[in-house]
């Protein structure tokens, strides 16, 4: 509790002192809204025993020229079950809903946002609710932000009507976002994440002695605080193109560490036509209390593989096209599609589908994602 | 840790002495056309990127320090 106690500490610290940073600045102009827009997504991945689609929509709109709202909707269907989940339970499928209302108000160079969300499955049920402020100073060279949310989740099982627990989520998050040169800008992020509850995935089961535990057979320790600080930079090339780099360091109380790299090249094609490509490398060390197959029963143990040594790798290619311009009071239309490839290979997991069958073989899945969206400007 | 939160107060209360002189922007806004294009950022819809962002974390241990935030499961 004291790591929690100094985050803490640090967090409200930083807080006030950026508080009194902007307070002590008077220069106005220029931050502004997002844009208005709609949006409406198709998506669909598969992976690993889950098929996953549904449908987004997203609405914003300002007014007013100092405010800005937003509704968003997100509907999963969820099919299948991976490895962890067949061993001990039949396939199944599943919806998810999620239902999002936000605000954002703006004052000179100071933008301000809330959120709330509300997320509903057959066993999960979260609440999310959310305020970030930004600032720009420094001739809006350089953008200032802080945010912070709380979430508060039930945990259900499908199978266990009397089985509930609950989880608190804190996410405390500052970011600072600079301009560098005429073509360049960068950004360092941080945020500070402490949980509180029950952690654990309730289908998931440990193995002691190449004996399979029941289901709900792992034991997490109750509170996890996690950081993660990522850095970003931008560059744009007098060839209509633009190259962005982006490394992120984690670290949590469960002893996880991981690294992400990801990069995204972009480039006009023609008047009309947007196109992106991504390339990202994630690698992670498992927690400390994490076993293919204990020897002995532990406090704490846990089978999940998302806690395991694992690194996975993805491509990606996203395509734009504007259907049109300044069309009766729209700014602009535009269709796009992307898919990305992703390669999951686990060091210390295997993927027991069958509990006769027992093996330390290492598991690797691959998936697919796909997006189809349509977005209007107005 | 005492000695920590000394030095970054004394860090902050420097940083704020010094906003009062005004810092000339060296990069003047009629020069930011390209630091504008939407090009530049590559989580310009973010319908699109929370999803693709939801699907990595979903799998993976670490979260935190993107772009989008969220709520939900979604992860048998």
């Amino acid at each position: 509790m004291a790591v929690i106690s100094d985050i803490f500490k640090l967090v409200i610290l930083l807080c006030c002192g950026v508080a009194l940073y902007l307070f002590a600045q008077g220069v106005a102009v220029s931050a502004s809204l997002p844009e208005d827009r709609t949006d409406i997504q198709y998506h669909y991945y598969d992976g690993g025993g889950v098929e996953v689609d549904g449908a987004t929509v997203l609405v914003r709109k300002s007014f007013a020229q100092k405010f800005s709202v937003y509704g968003k909707y997100h509907q999963d269907s969820i099919t299948g079950a991976s490895p962890d989940v067949l061993a001990g339970a039949s396939r199944y499928s599943e919806d998810r809903d999620e239902y999002t209302l936000g605000a954002s108000y703006i004052h000179d160079n100071t933008l301000m946002n809330a959120f709330y969300t509300y997320s509903d499955e057959s066993d999960y049920e979260a609440n999310t609710a959310g305020f970030d402020i930004s600032h720009d100073m420094f001739g809006d060279l350089t953008t200032v932000s802080l945010g912070f949310s709380y979430g508060d989740d039930t945990i259900m099982r499908v199978d266990a009507p009397n089985f509930e627990e609950d989880l608190r989520r804190y996410q405390y998050r500052v970011s600072l976002s600079q301009i560098l040169t005429k073509k360049i800008k960068a950004s360092v992020s941080y945020e500070a994440t402490v949980e509180d509850g029950f952690l654990n995935n309730p289908y998931r089961f440990v193995i002691i002695g190449n004996v399979p535990q029941g289901l709900g057979s792992e034991v997490y320790p109750g509170t996890r605080t996690s950081q993660a600080t990522r850095i970003q930079a931008t560059k744009y090339w007098d060839f209509k193109a633009a190259t962005t780099l982006g490394y992120r360091y984690f670290r949590d109380t469960w002893d996880i560490t991981a690294h992400t790299v990801d990069f995204t090249y972009s480039q006009y094609l023609g008047e009309r036509w947007l196109t992106d490509f991504y390339l990202r490398y994630y690698t992670q060390d498992a927690a400390d209390f994490y076993s293919n197959n204990f020897a002995v029963a532990r406090n704490y143990m846990a089978r999940d593989k998302e806690l395991s040594t694992f690194d996975n790798y993805s491509v990606g290619a996203k395509v734009s096209y504007r259907i049109f311009d300044e069309y009766s009071r729209f700014n602009n239309g535009t269709i796009n599609l992307s898919a990305e490839y992703i390669d999951y290979e686990y060091d210390d997991y295997s993927g027991i589908e069958d509990f006769s069958q027992i093996t330390d073989d290492p598991y690797s899945f691959d998936a697919a994602v796909l997006q189809l969206f349509f977005s209007v400007r107005y | 840790m005492q000695s920590n939160y000394l030095i970054f107060i004394s860090v902050l209360i420097g940083l704020v002495g010094c906003s009062n002189k005004p810092i000339e922007p060296w990069v003047a806004p009629y020069e930011r056309e390209h630091l504008a294009d939407p090009i530049m950022d590559p989580d310009r819809d973010a319908v699109f990127s929370a999803f693709r962002q939801h699907v990595h974390e979903t799998r993976e241990a670490s979260k935190g320090a993107g772009a989008a935030q969220g709520s939900g499961c979604g992860c048998n």
